[in-house]
């Protein structure tokens, strides 16, 4: 973002910026930019009418052809003096004498029923403590732990709305940003100091405590999982609205943290596992047979304790596993390595797929999957769209008209247009996961990972890139056609060397290519009547093939 | 400060008393804005209307509950979405030897019997705006949805658990779509 002066902001940050969702600083630069850019604000003003259609669909469509409630809406005020009258009677002596005076009869039922009265005393117990109390408890324990171990560099990933940064704290706090952290991390750290947050050790009880500590309305609210306590606070005085803090219960190191600015600025940290465990290289034998064979082995006696931190090994097997299901493609399944275990989540996935991913992360060891139950969506991994349904419209601009001509009429056209609109879906699918791959795999990770988990990762970004590179073909040949030009195939695109900027790179060029064949095909009428829209589109493709080749021999021949 | 006694005389009601109506008000509030959103969508959760309204009352109920029993929320209208999404996806898994709902959206667009006052070429933008939404993915559509209803980022993250930039992806692609529906 700083250096707007000179470049255009892309479209996602516009959006972010339409939305409100950046940070003070960051809207200041782009309201710049725009007061300085007819392009941009022509962009912008796209965006704002898009979303106001939303909005008039929503009034239009979905307000009048939905069906209405089939009865009238009821009187909630009696429902919520029911709810008062039932938690007056409730009291704890009416729920305990009841279900006594019930076993009383069968002195059978009094052993089960007296142990679960003592079970419900000792829980009780447990949590007869004000949350806050819980918390301040929880937090002092944390942080005299944390005070009792070896004080070592740790990495940790800190991720934004717009950056990526794993850094290393704790010992001299040097900074290693990744290619994706193009910003700088300056605003960052203002935001934390404005908010009295350590920037230092942003992951640690300590700096969530001095936080706390320091505020002076609060709410916690604690709660335990399996492996781990969750604190949440929110406050209304500070910089900092909502912060939460994962610390793993067996020894309470803070594993995890997110924090909610005041100016709708995010940020999720999460801890980085030190070094290479010992057992990811038996796990990657096992992912690479998996991506083979579609099939996972048992890793069961392969497993590292419980306590450590899941690793990169670990993350690229599930990855690996996913990827043989081509789950790895389209939006639905994230993956995160939180602590000492890799989440896998999704919604809106079809149960026989949600199923078929179970399945194959099965054998995998500290692998948890929650991924909603939603029987309506059945889609798989890759978007899928009935290609009759493109409609273009009964208007087209000068451009459209000439594809149509050439096509050979209209039905010619939306077919054309469907097709592009799948492979710019199917490349732009292959482009997010690579990037993920580059995100989760920096070369610091990669440095340190085993040279199979290397093999298999390299295996997986060329089995995307030459998927990319097919679809960038193809779509290459219908552009051809289509505009009745010949696509400049001698471009050179300058590489890096590293194949974590190079993927980038693809990425950005991938979104260009993207945003190009859009308009071409009649997103805005403006580019449409541009007169150089397909030579540009032509040169965006072009490039974006070459770039992808380049990228292909670059991880072939690694 | 008025002493409880003086309070009680100057509105006829206690303190504990005037803070349960006010909650029941705000509460009451809440569900006359925010029912119809709501309702429209667990419908397009799935949920069949009668399920649907049953749904909505339910969670405003739930709501009232929690508040009453002091826990602490933020953010009201992200987290009535949020429990009626979960309560709707819990419905339709107990209910899923019934198929899901889904509205004939096209139809009614088509008849002109339903907005007459609309001639026929808004009709037409509308049918195609309809078309390019049906074409989005089932993620990019709620995320739509959800900032529809006035949710941030960060809220239809912790709806549809994913991650805040990964909304802000499924949104961007979502208007890359739109904008070509939109500008016809």
């Amino acid at each position: 973002m700083s250096n707007l002066g000179t470049r255009h902001p892309s479209d996602e940050q516009l959006l972010y910026f339409a939305d409100g969702e950046m940070t003070a600083p960051q809207s200041e630069d782009i309201r710049g930019h725009l007061k300085a850019c007819w392009q941009c604000r022509n962009e912008l003003e796209e965006i704002e009418q898009t979303i106001s259609e939303c909005v008039r669909y929503r009034k239009i469509v979905l307000d009048t052809c939905l069906p209405p409630p089939p009865a009238p809406w009821f009187d909630i005020y009696p429902q919520m003096a029911k709810i008062d009258e039932s938690h007056t009677r409730r009291r704890l002596l009416n729920r305990v004498r009841e279900p006594l005076a019930t076993v009383w009869s069968n002195p059978r039922r009094w052993i089960p029923a007296v142990a679960m009265v003592l079970l419900i005393a000792v829980v009780v117990q447990q949590f007869r403590q004000a949350p806050s109390v819980q918390a301040a408890e929880l937090l002092r324990k944390a942080v005299a732990a944390a005070t009792s171990r070896p004080r070592t560099a740790r990495r940790i990933r800190i991720r934004t709305r717009t950056q990526h940064l794993t850094r290393v704290v704790g010992n001299a706090g040097t900074a290693v940003k990744t290619k994706t952290a193009a910003e700088s991390t300056a605003a960052l750290e203002s935001l934390f100091q404005s908010a009295h947050y350590s920037w230092e050790d942003p992951l640690s009880a300590k700096s969530y405590a001095d936080w706390r500590d320091q505020l002076s309305d609060k709410q916690d609210q604690l709660t335990r999982e399996a492996d781990h306590y969750q604190l949440r606070t929110t406050t209304d005085s500070g910089e900092l609205v909502e912060a939460t803090l994962k610390l793993s219960s067996l020894d309470l190191h803070a594993v995890e943290g997110t924090l909610q600015f005041r100016n709708r600025e995010w940020v999720e940290i999460s801890e980085l596992p030190d070094a290479p465990a010992p057992s990811p290289e038996a796990s990657m034998e096992a992912a690479g047979a998996a991506s083979a064979s579609g099939t996972y082995p048992s890793t069961s006696n392969q497993r590292e304790g419980p306590a450590a931190a899941a690793t990169p090994g670990e993350e690229l097997a599930v990855l690996a596993g996913l990827h043989s299901l081509g789950a790895d493609l389209g939006d639905p399944v994230e993956v995160t390595r939180s602590g000492g275990e890799i989440l896998v989540t999704g919604t809106g996935i079809g149960l026989e797929r949600q199923q078929e991913i179970r399945e194959q992360l099965r054998a995998m060891p500290r692998v948890t999957v929650r991924l909603s139950s939603e029987p309506s969506a059945e889609s798989p991994g890759v978007e899928e769209r009935s290609p009759s349904r493109i409609s273009v419209g009964p208007r087209t601009g000068p451009l459209q008209a000439e594809m149509e001509e050439r096509l050979g009429g209209r039905a010619a056209f939306e077919q054309f247009a469907d097709g592009v609109f799948d492979l710019t879906d199917a490349f732009m699918s292959r482009a997010h996961a690579l990037r993920r791959l580059a995100q989760c795999f920096p070369p610091d990770v990669e440095a340190q990972m085993t040279s199979q988990q290397r093999q298999l990762l390299e295996r997986l970004r060329q089995d995307h890139a030459e998927a990319l590179l097919g679809n960038v073909r193809d779509l290459e040949g219908r552009i051809q056609s289509a505009l009745g030009m010949a696509l400049d195939d001698a471009r050179q695109v300058n590489t890096s060397g590293q194949w974590q900027d190079e993927t980038e790179q693809l990425f950005v060029e991938a979104r260009q290519a993207e945003t190009m064949l859009v308009a071409l095909l009649g997103a805005s009428p403006q580019e449409t009547q541009s007169p150089e829209l397909p030579d540009q589109v032509a040169a965006s493709v072009s490039q974006l093939f070459q770039r992808a080749e380049n990228y292909l021999r670059l991880t072939a021949g690694r | 400060m008025f002493s409880d006694s003086l309070l009680v005389k100057l509105t006829g009601v206690l303190p504990a008393e005037q803070s349960r109506v006010s909650l029941q008000d705000e509460v009451a509030e809440l569900f006359e804005e925010m029912r119809d959103g709501v309702f429209r969508y667990v419908l397009s959760l799935g949920l069949h209307p009668p399920q649907a309204q049953e749904a909505t009352q339910e969670v405003f109920l739930r709501l009232y509950t929690a508040l009453k029993r002091g826990e602490p929320i933020q953010n009201r209208r992200a987290w009535v979405v949020r429990v009626a999404h979960n309560l709707a996806l819990k419905v339709r898994a107990q209910q899923s030897s019934q198929s899901p709902f889904e509205p004939d959206i096209e139809a009614r667009l088509a008849s002109p019997d339903l907005n007459p006052e609309q001639n026929a070429l808004e009709r037409e933008r509308m049918m195609r705006f309809h078309r390019a939404m049906e074409n989005l993915s089932e993620q990019q559509r709620r995320c739509l949805h959800l900032r529809l209803e006035g949710l941030r980022y960060p809220e239809i993250a912790s709806v549809l658990g994913i991650s805040a930039s990964a909304v802000g992806e499924f949104l961007r692609r979502a208007i890359v779509r739109l904008r070509k529906a939109a500008h016809e």
